[in-house]
């Protein structure tokens, strides 16, 4: 048995089979759920490419499979990122039911990991961008509200990430032909704008980034986030295999600052406008840009503690996403807004929602005690000692989005009745609520007191990247 | 290599094609339109691929054509809502006409970047303007569907010439199936939504 099999094929075939009982909705959440949390534990116990003993048998897990002249590889330092995506969407999926989401998030959410997994195996990667097309093309569905019309905002999610694959493709083919090439460094160059405009695309990197708060407001926000969460942190391993095959993309200064600034740009970009949005379902979009941009910043720096700050940004990241959109997800359900207007004193009626939502954005944020505080600084501790304009800039990002937290703490504490009646605790949550909303906040706080669990988790996955620093 | 006047025959039925497919109203030419551009596709990649694999090409596009087709249902889908006034369809032909244009003129350019032969290179470059042109010119699922399935047979040409691996073109006719689905789906949320 080989672990692409088991952790990108297995999984594609059951998301088949349980399509035709999504309707059957408890059975298919266990079912899922618990799939989502076995490969994780898997992943994490498991090495692959070593023989290893279950009682009285010796297995091996292979790290290939071939198909069509084509590989699929999973090394063993890819077991960690395997693990998080699918523990993650294992605790996705079993909040689904609460989330108000439609019967396709748990079929085409597990096939859309799979494709994504695939998209990092496959060798030659430049064919990742085929299967993250087709993750994408799966993923629609998920996003429209059941009995609700299409919007824009899932139109254009669409379109930018399918103008991705053309430059990817040709970004491949571009630095294959380069080192040939009487004029390479031309020809690197042209490569590298083909490269820049697919990420840019894929991960929605300013200019392209106008579709993310539209489908935050408009469509489902526990999808949304699940979504940009799973795709982004594919598309950044990908990214890093890139630069680990590519030397001139490490070494090629104005692309570096190229990166910096534009990473620079979404910071503020996102801080400044989270900071004054009305709805919390644009807070999640405000916040991916946010965290884009850092995760750019990091890239920028191709140090080595440039690369590990860019791993170690995935775990509180998807968190954070995680528990911001199911806390904006049942305020929906239970409230039918989300608007900050109508929400004053929320905290009163929906304490555990308004903790959530809090500690979910301070995390984003990068406030102190918190799971990306350790990041953010020393991301910005990295870039002060390069250039003091960045870290202004980036400062002011910080700002916004503190500033945002603030007025949520305002909005959601505050009761807009100042009566000792109005001030009571009425709990309105459901039990179901109450639960998964107090397990992932927790897994917040865990994650801010104690970073070194998640950091000794990730620092395996760089060994894959022997050529980054 | 040496251009024959006749490899600009391809090159002249997706400039109609397409300019049609932006101009129509009226889904049936639309679809008609749609598979005109994927018979210039197959003719562009014949130049480089075998029948077979270049057949590929055509059937997808069909494919996709008649999935799209299909799924538009009764007289409420039988026009695509973009307002049929005068002014609009020429200010579209003037901006097809202008990308026809542009990508004639910027051809040899591109040349240098892409080593492909000039009327492949313009046929490719016409059909990646016009659907982002028509993509850009609507909300509409359908047009937007139509405009990636255009944007992408111009890249398919494009990468046909760099790239003869028979992996990439399955897969991205799966892409084109895919897309075409998709906008099936979307047809058909849109189609409910009209009959409520």
């Amino acid at each position: 048995m080989s672990a692409p099999i088991i952790w990108i094929g297995i999984p594609f075939l059951i998301s088949i089979i349980v399509w035709f009982f999504r309707k059957n909705r408890p059975l298919i959440i266990y079912l899922i759920s618990g799939f989502c949390f076995l490969l994780a534990v898997t992943a994490l116990i498991v090495k692959f490419g070593e023989v290893f003993s279950l009682g009285p048998l010796t297995l091996e897990i292979n790290t290939t499979f071939t198909v069509f002249g084509r590989s699929f590889i999973l090394q063993d330092s890819e077991r960690f990122i395997v693990a998080l995506l699918y523990f993650s969407a294992g605790i996705w999926f079993s909040a689904a039911r609460i989330s108000g989401s439609n019967e396709f998030f748990l079929p085409h959410g597990l096939a859309v990991i799979s494709f994504l997994i695939a998209a990092l195996t496959v060798q030659p990667f430049l064919y990742a961008a085929l299967f993250v097309e087709i993750a994408v093309l799966l993923s629609i569905p998920m996003l429209i509200k059941s009995g609700e019309e299409i919007t824009d905002g899932v139109l254009r999610f669409l379109v930018f990430q399918t103008l991705a694959v053309p430059f990817i493709l040709l970004a491949g083919w571009a630095f294959e032909q380069a080192p040939f090439s009487a004029n390479s460094q031309l020809q690197f160059f042209q490569a590298s704008i083909f490269l820049g405009l697919g990420f840019a695309f894929w991960l929605s990197i300013f200019p392209f980034h106008a579709w993310v708060p539209m489908v935050a407001e408009e469509g489902q926000p526990y999808v949304f986030a699940f979504l940009i969460s799973m795709i982004s942190t594919s598309i950044l391993v990908l990214s890093m295999d890139f630069f680990n095959s590519y030397s001139w993309l490490r070494n090629e200064p104005v692309l570096l600052q190229s990166i910096q600034i534009i990473g620079t740009i979404m910071v503020v970009f996102g801080g400044v406008f989270a900071a004054f949005q009305k709805r919390l379902s644009r807070l999640i979009g405000y916040a991916y840009i946010y965290e884009i941009g850092f995760s750019l910043i990091s890239i920028g720096i191709t140090t080595e503690i440039g690369w590990e700050t860019l791993i170690y940004s995935f775990i509180p990241r998807i968190f954070s996403l995680m528990v911001l959109s199911l806390s904006v997800a049942v305020l929906n359900n239970n409230f039918k807004t989300d608007q900050l207007d109508e929400i004053r004193g929320l905290f009163y009626k929906s304490p555990f929602i308004s903790i959530a939502t809090i500690l979910a954005w301070f995390t984003i944020a990068g406030l102190p005690l918190l799971g990306s505080f350790p990041i953010k600084m020393t991301i910005l501790s990295e870039i002060s000692s390069t250039s003091i304009l960045y870290t202004i800039w980036i400062m002011i990002g910080l700002v916004g989005s503190l500033f945002m937290g603030g007025r949520l703490l305002s909005v959601l504490f505050v009761s807009s009745q100042k009566t000792d009646v109005d001030s009571q605790l009425k709990i309105q949550e459901t039990t179901a609520q109450a639960v998964f909303l107090s397990i992932e906040s927790i897994i917040l706080i865990v994650l801010g007191l104690f970073p070194s669990i998640f950091i000794s988790i990730m620092v395996d996955v760089l060994n894959a990247y022997t050529n980054l620093y | 290599m040496r251009t024959n006047i006749i490899d600009f025959a391809p090159v002249i039925l997706v400039s109609i094609a397409s300019l049609l497919l932006l101009l129509q109203a009226n889904w049936r030419w639309s679809i008609i339109a749609l598979s005109l551009q994927y018979i210039a596709v197959f003719w562009m990649v014949l130049s480089v691929w075998p029948v077979g694999l270049a057949a590929v090409k055509l059937v997808t596009g069909w494919m996709a054509g008649a999935v799209l087709g299909a799924s538009i249902t009764g007289e409420e889908g039988l026009r695509i809502s973009f307002k049929e006034i005068f002014q609009e369809l020429r200010f579209r032909f003037v901006l097809g006409l202008l990308i026809i244009l542009f990508v004639f003129l910027i051809s040899p350019r591109i040349n240098n970047l892409l080593p492909i032969p000039n009327p492949f290179l313009i046929g490719g470059g016409v059909l990646i303007g016009m659907g982002l042109l028509q993509i850009g010119l609507t909300k509409e699922p359908l047009r937007v569907v139509l405009g990636l399935l255009t944007f992408l047979s111009g890249f398919e040409v494009y990468y046909a010439f760099i790239e003869r691996s028979v992996m990439v073109a399955g897969f991205l006719s799966i892409i084109t199936l895919g897309i075409a689905l998709m906008g099936a789906y979307l047809l058909n949320l849109q189609n409910k939504g009209i009959s409520e």
